[in-house]
């Protein structure tokens, strides 16, 4: 039992191919470390996907950055593929947007790449916040339109 | 109930708040009595078991909030200043104004690179509140606020949980 058949149903009954999913920004294997830092800063996004031959090879995010580059001695020549995790869990397009809730919720990931039908391409990611956003277009005015938070409001009423 | 307009707490039963005159039998109509837009409204967002938060002092510097960062897995500090919550560090901003910049993490103070007057949450808001900020304005941490001090912060992650735990079927 849940206690909302409409979401649970739209969650278990579209695929990832039916949403607008972000485009992967990929970058060859063997680049440096620090040009996949530009790329990522530059784009406002979370992660990056490293590919050789065009084959996913790893993805590299920032929480990478955070663990292993931050207060690190990194060379400026090291690659990305010292700090990327290797072989990244993913998903097909015909997966549910179900699976993608288990599978992120399950294992704390934020990103996580989508592959063709065939398995052979990324063709996209499919972020937490796109899930979040998902969610909410069935409770919008709920979400939407809201008082103020209890936080920034007054601690007494005006002219109290 | 409590006064969506003003938060006067009023007694069960009246049409209008006696403070500001809100109508409120109009306000209790509105609510979804059930489904998952019904929970996230009676819900509050300590149903999301905010984790304590990781606090630095603004002088601090950029090194011991990262370590902080690391040693506990968390994707943010919060910056502290007599009892205040001033910032918040995060992932995003150790990418883009840290280490995309070469900045000396032993040298520079976490003030330099916060965000400052982060938009937090009291601990009696309602989980609404939390998707509001996250689908709406894109924020990823949130911190909380109780007794107008810091007693927690909220995630993107703790909000996908959420969102599992209640719209899935247990598998």
């Amino acid at each position: 039992m849940t206690v909302d058949d409409t979401i649970t149903n739209s969650l278990n009954s579209s695929t990832l191919k039916q949403l607008n999913l972000e485009p992967p920004i990929e970058i060859p294997s063997g680049t440096p470390v620090f040009e996949a830092v530009d790329k990522m800063s530059d784009n406002g996004f979370g992660c990056i996907l490293v590919t050789d031959g065009g084959k996913l090879v790893g993805i590299f995010t920032e929480r990478d950055v955070l663990l292993k580059i931050s207060i690190s001695d990194v060379n400026e020549s090291q690659s990305v593929d010292e700090f990327m995790t290797k072989e990244p869990d993913t998903l097909k397009v015909t997966n549910t947007l179900s699976d993608a809730v288990r599978e992120m919720s399950s294992r704390g990931y934020r990103h996580l790449p989508i592959m063709d039908e065939e398995n052979s391409k990324c063709v996209g990611i499919i972020t937490a916040k796109q899930i979040i956003k998902f969610v909410v277009e069935f409770i919008p005015e709920q979400v939407y339109n809201l008082p103020p938070s209890l936080d920034q409001s007054m601690l007494t009423p005006e002219g109290g | 109930m409590k006064c969506p307009q003003c938060y006067q707490e009023n007694f069960p039963g009246e049409d209008y708040c006696v403070n500001c005159g809100f109508a409120l039998m109009d306000a209790d109509l509105n609510k979804p009595k059930k489904g998952f837009g019904a929970l996230i409204l009676s819900d509050t967002v300590e149903k999301l078991a905010p984790p304590e938060p990781l606090i630095v002092k603004p002088d601090s510097t950029v090194k011991e909030a990262v370590e902080l960062m690391i040693k506990h897995g968390h994707g943010s500090v919060l910056v502290v200043e007599n009892e205040e919550l001033i910032g918040i560090f995060t992932e995003r901003d150790l990418l883009k104004r840290v280490v995309n910049v070469r900045l000396d993490v032993s040298v520079a103070k976490i003030s330099e690179v916060m965000t400052g007057e982060p938009q937090s949450l009291s601990d009696s808001d309602s989980i609404a509140y939390a998707l509001n900020r996250m689908a709406v304005h894109s924020i990823r941490h949130v911190p909380i606020m109780s007794n107008n001090k810091v007693s927690g912060f909220i995630s993107v992650r703790g909000m996908l949980k959420y969102i599992s735990e209640h719209t899935l079927e247990r598998t």
